[in-house]
């Protein structure tokens, strides 16, 4: 950021924008006599956010996140690790216990890295498993829950972390996994509300789409148009069948109701859109 | 500048019907000559707050970057591309990043960053 800065000769105007306070700003930023606004949240009249804290007994905490995503109702979650290993290792444990999610961290391709957002935004992938990576600004519409597997170390970044869920005018909840002897964070307020998890609850639902890959994109002139079109007609999909498009450069995603995607890759398999003829497969 | 008929049909664009107090203030004082500091809660609409006073404040006859955004991370950068180009203003918006692979069509220009 400062080499970015420091190239911009005739810099007239600086604006920053953050959730939170207490941050100093670098000395190259130059800020010059900075109009400061300050819309900190009323205390009473609350956030739509909720703040759980979650038990575990076992120092390992896999099997309390394993009950708590079983008793979400099969709604979408954030869970933020510490570590990039961490997040790679416990969507792997998830997936073996029968819960579908995928990862999302700052050592994977950039590709990879998309893909992965694509496929959780667009409802292929139920749970994303990350680091502060996925902190800061992201916007996922209807996510009702962000869940600390670890605890952050400052409590900027458990802010940050809990601003995924409770967005505009929906609410959402955070949950804490915290262990017994774990020692309690400050930012942890003493009145938080204990949630006792049922045992007995049933895996969550498998997620009602698929993500299927396009090997054509902008670069190649087609457009969320072209493919629903195509989609519709060549694929005979109906409108509800069809979720979320994203067009990138030179490859894009669409989601498909799984339970329609089978048929659908059949009818188009010797199709062309738009006079050329795509690969069109299930996104890995 | 901007007319308040622009101003509603950039919002109507967004999907939004009215500026908040937040983002009403943020654009009073970006379009101020001192530089701002803009402290809002996560979800609050920041982005847009930023965005329409920004697009207020470019200069229709000169062809040159008029305005850089750093995000700390692509995704969001990615994300603040996307919202710009929802409010349809015209200008043209390019998200420039690191680590994608380079394909020979592609006029994107790629700075490497060090995450």
């Amino acid at each position: 950021m400062a080499y970015i800065i420091s190239g911009l000769r005739n810099l007239r105007k600086r604006v920053l924008v953050s959730a939170t306070s207490g941050i100093n700003i670098p000395d190259f930023i130059r800020l010059n006599t900075p109009t400061t606004l300050t819309f900190t949240p009323d205390e009473d009249v609350l956030t739509n956010l909720t703040v759980k804290v979650v038990y575990s007994e076992a120092k390992d905490k896999i099997e309390t996140l394993f009950q708590l995503l079983c008793s979400l109702n099969s709604e979408s979650a954030l869970i933020f690790c510490n570590h990039r290993e961490s997040a790679e290792r416990t969507s792997a444990l998830l997936n073996e216990m029968g819960i579908y999610s995928t990862f999302y961290h700052g050592g994977m391709e950039q590709d990879d890295r998309e893909r992965a957002l694509i496929l959780f935004r667009n409802g292929s992938v139920t749970y994303l498993v990350t680091t502060d990576l996925a902190a800061r600004g992201l916007d996922i519409p209807e996510m009702k829950h962000v869940i600390h597997y670890h605890l952050p170390p400052h409590a900027h970044e458990f802010v940050h972390r809990n601003g995924r869920t409770a967005r505009m005018q929906t609410s959402g909840t955070a949950y804490v996994i915290l262990h017994r002897d774990e020692p309690r964070p400050a930012y942890l307020d003493k009145s938080l509300e204990t949630l006792e998890l049922p045992t007995n609850n049933r895996l969550p639902k498998p997620p009602e789409f698929v993500t299927i890959y396009i090997s054509g994109g902008k670069k190649n002139k087609l457009n969320k148009v072209d493919i629903v079109g195509f989609f519709s007609q060549k694929g005979q999909l109906e409108k509800g069948d069809l979720g979320l498009i994203e067009v990138k450069d030179f490859i894009s995603f669409a989601a498909v109701k799984k339970a329609k995607a089978d048929a659908f890759l059949n009818r188009i398999k010797d199709e062309k859109m738009k006079g050329k003829k795509y690969k069109i497969e299930v996104a890995r | 500048m901007i007319t308040p008929q622009q101003q509603e049909q950039i919002l109507k664009s967004l999907g939004i019907s009215a500026l908040k107090p937040m983002q009403e203030a943020a654009q009073k004082a970006i379009l101020q000559d001192n530089d701002t500091f803009l402290i809002a809660p996560t979800g609050s609409g920041k982005t847009i707050a930023f965005l329409l006073p920004i697009f207020q404040l470019l200069k229709p006859d000169q062809n040159s970057v008029q305005c850089l955004i750093l995000a700390p991370t692509r995704e969001l950068a990615l994300q603040i591309e996307q919202v710009w180009k929802k409010m349809a203003t015209g200008y043209k918006v390019n998200v420039c990043y690191g680590a994608i692979r380079w394909k020979p069509k592609s006029r994107i220009s790629v700075i490497p960053l060090p995450y």
